[in-house]
């Protein structure tokens, strides 16, 4: 009888509690860095060079044919920028309007000026240009409140025996910026940890 | 207080007497051994308030004459055993018969012969008391760890869980006070949410018979019980502190118990505050962490028949994380082998962001829970023979994890997960013709997990909400020399998961699963003589897979790897036998053997996949749960000689073998074997250190070699050899009962790493720590 009664009780309890869960909150990913460009300008004037890496899933899987590469001139000098953000415009166009067809609000969004952040928090980053090419320098232009670089801006110089390759570009977060050859480049000393970590291959205009 | 585990006073004699007040009762009794009975001579028994006392003769008798009518607290004292302190009130001659557990203190951990030591016939290992107030420096695992076929693994010394026979997490059912703990047990860097200062007694059962309670057993089931609540009317206490060299700790524990007519209440509290701990050569940093505890125990006798108890506890606690080891660990892209940064973090002398500095800052990487318990139990007793037990445990857990974070978000959790449970019970118990006891109860655990959305990134786990609801059935045979088990449970649980998926437009995606879990154990147990005897296990359980193993996907940083679950696992099934004997020659040579083997069907276990993600942080290995069939093999050894009464020498030594049948190869992650001895001198006849108890230890750990060079991207650590010192005594301060004591740990400041410590990668173990500690009762 008493257990007959409990059972009872429990199939009760149950059916007060819910069986499904609230669809989750879809947090917000500010600090998601979907896009990496770089763009280099020849100082004598010329059209820019662009490189680009999307990688919109995050953590998830980098998908090869959403990087775009590029080739430089021999004897050259770029100014050359790099820009970090979320996501670009066509994407958030691409979602609003997947969005207005399932007739939902656009609620996430992913951090824009993750430049500025970077910036701004100077001292505990820094961009790392390593290469093995022939014929090119890579030379900071911008420094941080130590009078360190960051590598937001430098310029890329090519040389008569420039012939293309890899440059494995590295953003360090919290890196030990007075480590020695950290400011001339070197990542050997500079520890830390990766918020970028990719490779573009240089090509050479011919 | 704490005595009560082994105390058994029998008043036994009343005598009216017509005199109101009066001077002529008298105090007698025989104070025995608890483990063969026998008596005990030269034993001290002696009244608190007026130091009137006498001494056991031969046959253990003790009589204290011409005491006056009044409340009185009589002290029992003989060298080896700690002093009882018992309540009495004093209106008619008494007997007072005491059992001392002078034996079972000389033994530690190894049980005693004699009747039916054991309640069943798992093979059980306790930690006692007294070794829970000796280790008070260390966390639940840690406490664990020198019993054999015990081990943990740790994210750092703050964060530690148990493993059992080479299994962990949710395979090890952890239970606070009967109730299982509920909380994010599946993370290898979750440690459990207990406060072992809380508890009397904490108990290992190694087989997977554990079945009335509603959880996964697979592996072994650990009780932590608090200490019960003394008879006594007058209000007692203990008050703890104690200090650690090795990070600057300080701890204050106080608790606080009466058992007056109407009510029965302990409080206990614990405060804690740990700096950065430091290796044989530097210091750890940002590995404090600071923890608040409080535990309110309440039992009442509603009625003859209705007794109701209530416990209600609070964990909570900020923990530091190796900063060295928040790092990333990339791999190259064409070969998958190791960056040449991941090379030189894995084979730095020191890790990364080490300071010359002590601090007990804790910044990101940290972890802060919270964990609060309240439990309702009620018993009713129909006959002697028979009772019926009425229980609700509801459980918060909350875990936050931070990471260092761009623009001031190391502020904002990475991870942030609320838990809730409700669990009801109701259990009936009967014994028949005093040889067979029947146990069987229904259960039903509801859980509602939720993440919270301001993280800014996306959940490691899903949300979800689960029902539970299960039922089982004891059966236990109790004959002469022989004892039987046999038990059944089943378990049906209903998940409704909530995930976010990693497509572009993160879609929700929900998943029912139904799984229905299984249980069976028999067990037996002979006495063969009365000096040894024999069991054997035998069970069959089954364990749904965790919500990490289903839903797990994304960059683990603190592991370097990008872990993916599966949603569409199987349960796991496992086949546990264990044989055990125990038993001594002479009550001189004490022994204990484990032999086990355990066989898992559909074993889920994270392996690295030779394949590599690129993501803009770089390139990672996968780590993919999979599912093949493993065996695990073992055996666990312990002995004691004891050269006199006062001094023993003790060793113990497991050793365990995991294979992955499906694969052929090791299982990852199985605890090196390892050997302990130990040396324990009691001999101080009199003066100050007439209580006290020095010991030795010698720890040794085996390099694990039972593994593949590819199965982990740093080979396993080097053997290495501890050696701890401990020396406690009890002494009175006017009336006052005073214990103290000295810890030595890593006496010769040895510098090593263990194999199931993560932060292995990066760092070393801890160097040389002392710890000092004293505690008053009143």
């Amino acid at each position: 009888m008493k257990f007959k009664a409990i059972i009872a009780a429990l199939v009760i309890a149950s059916s007060i509690v819910s069986c499904e869960k609230d669809d989750p909150v879809i947090p917000n990913e500010p600090e998601l860095i979907a896009n990496v460009t770089l763009t280099l300008t020849p100082e004598a004037g010329g059209e820019d060079v662009v490189f680009h890496w999307h990688d919109e899933n995050g953590d998830g899987v980098v998908d090869d044919s959403e990087k775009t590469e590029g080739s430089l001139d021999s004897n050259t000098v770029y100014t050359t920028v790099i820009s970090l953000n979320g996501e670009d415009e066509d994407h958030h166009e691409e979602e609003e309007e997947e969005h207005e067809e399932e007739g939902e609000e656009h609620d996430h969004e992913h951090g824009d000026d993750i430049d500025a952040e970077v910036k701004e928090e100077g001292t505990e980053h820094q961009f790392f240009y390593t290469h093995q090419i022939d014929g090119l320098t890579v030379l900071y232009t911008d420094k941080d409140e130590n009078g360190k670089p960051i590598g937001l801006e430098t310029t890329f110089t090519t040389g008569e025996s420039y012939t293309g390759g890899a440059v494995k570009i590295v953003l360090r977060h919290e890196p030990n910026k007075f480590a020695e050859g950290v400011a001339n480049g070197d990542v050997t000393n500079a520890g830390g940890e990766n918020d970028v970590d990719i490779t573009f291959d240089l090509g050479l205009n011919r | 207080m704490k005595f009560r585990y082994y105390l058994t006073i029998a008043i036994l004699f009343v005598q009216y007497s017509f005199f109101a007040q009066n001077c002529s009762y008298t105090i007698s009794g025989i104070i025995k051994n608890t483990s063969n009975k026998t008596p005990i001579v030269g034993a001290s028994v002696f009244i608190k308030e007026t130091g009137k006392g006498a001494i056991s003769n031969q046959d253990g008798y003790y009589e204290i004459k011409n005491i006056c009518k009044g409340n009185y607290h009589i002290i029992v004292r003989h060298m080896g055993c700690e002093d009882k302190e018992k309540s009495i009130a004093l209106s008619n001659h008494l007997t007072v018969d005491v059992e001392m557990p002078h034996l079972v203190n000389m033994l530690d951990g190894i049980h005693l012969l004699n009747k039916h030591p054991k309640k069943s016939t798992q093979s059980t290992q306790v930690v006692k008391l007294k070794n829970i107030q000796k280790n008070t420096n260390k966390n639940l695992a840690n406490q664990l760890e020198n019993l054999t076929g015990v081990s943990t693994v740790k994210n750092g010394n703050s964060i530690a869980k148990p493993v059992v026979h080479g299994l962990y997490g949710s395979r090890v059912m952890l239970l606070n006070n009967g109730v299982v703990q509920s909380g994010q047990q599946w993370g290898n860097d979750h440690a459990p949410e207990i406060d072992p200062l809380m508890a009397g007694t904490i108990k290992v059962t190694k087989g997977v018979g554990a079945l009335e309670y509603q959880g996964s057993s697979l592996g072994a089931v650990i009780n932590v019980i608090p200490k019960e609540i003394q008879e006594d009317p007058h209000l007692h206490g203990g008050l703890l502190y104690f200090t650690e060299t090795n990070g600057n700790g300080h701890n204050v524990n106080l608790s606080l118990e009466q058992n007056n007519k109407q009510i029965a209440w302990r409080v206990t509290g614990t405060l804690k505050k740990y700096g950065d701990r430091k290796t044989s050569d530097y210091y750890l940093n940002n590995t404090g962490y600071t923890e608040a505890n409080l535990a309110v125990q309440l039992e009442k006798n509603m009625s003859d028949s209705w007794m109701s108890k209530v416990y209600a506890s609070t964990f909570n606690t900020t923990l530091g994380v190796l900063r060295g080891a928040h790092v990333t660990l990339s791999t190259d892209s064409e070969n998958g082998e190791l960056s040449e940064y991941a090379q030189s973090v894995l084979h730095a002398d020191e890790p990364q962001y080490t300071e010359t500095d002590f601090s007990y800052d804790i910044d990101a990487p940290k972890q802060k829970v919270y964990h609060h318990l309240l439990k309702w139990e009620n018993e009713v007793l129909i006959t002697d023979d028979e009772k019926y037990t009425f229980n609700y445990a509801g459980q918060i857990d909350k875990r936050e994890e931070y990471d260092v974070r761009r623009s001031g978000r190391s502020d904002t959790p990475a991870l942030g997960l609320l838990q809730q449970t409700h669990f009801l019970e109701a259990t009936h118990q009967k014994k028949y013709q005093n040889q067979l006891e029947v146990k069987k109860g229904i259960q039903y655990t509801f859980t509602d997990n939720t993440n919270d959305p301001e993280t800014g990134i996306l959940p490691l786990i899903p949300d979800y909400l689960s029902h539970q609801i299960g039922g089982f059935a004891l059966f236990d045979l109790d004959l002469d020399k022989w004892k039987f088990e046999f038990g059944g449970r089943y378990n049906f649980t209903y998940q409704n998961v909530a995930y976010i998926n990693r497509n572009v437009n993160r879609d929700v995606e929900k998943y029912d699963n139904y799984f229905h879990n299984y249980s069976l154990a028999t067990g037996v147990d002979y006495h063969a003589t009365h000096n040894l005897f024999w069991s054997f296990n035998l069970g069959l359980t089954s364990r749904n897979p965790d919500i990490n193993e289903l839903y797990s996907y994304g960059l683990h940083q603190g592991v370097s790897g990008f872990e993916v679950g599966n949603p569409d696992f199987k349960k796991e099934t496992g086949v546990k036998a264990t044989l055990g004997l125990e038993g001594n020659i002479d009550f001189k040579w004490f022994f204990e053997s484990l032999v086990y083997a355990q066989y898992i069907d559909n074993y889920i276990y994270l392996q690295s996949e030779n394949e590599f993600t690129t993501t803009i942080r770089g390139t990672f290995p996968v780590f993919e749960y999979q599912q093949d069939n493993a065996r695990i093999l073992g055996f666990d050894f312990g002995t004691n000689y004891l050269f006199t009464d006062n001094f023993k020498v003790g060793a113990k030594y497991s050793f365990i073998r995991g294979d992955n049948l499906s694969e052929s190869t090791p299982l990852v992650y199985m605890p090196a074997n390892n050997g302990l001895l130990n040396a324990e001198f009691k001999g101080f006849k009199q003066g100050f250190f007439r209580n006290s108890v020095l010991e030795i230890q010698y720890k040794y750990v085996f390099k694990q070699n039972h593994l593949l060079e590819n199965q982990d991207i740093l080979p396993p650590p080097n053997a290495y050899q501890l050696v701890n010192v401990n020396f406690t005594s009890e002494f009175y301060v006017s009336k006052t009962k005073v214990n103290s004591y000295i810890k030595l740990d890593n006496a010769f400041n040895v510098k090593y790493r263990d194999y199931l410590n993560r932060l292995r990668y990066f760092s070393d173990d801890l160097g040389r720590s002392i710890v000092l500690g004293i505690k008053v009762n009143f």
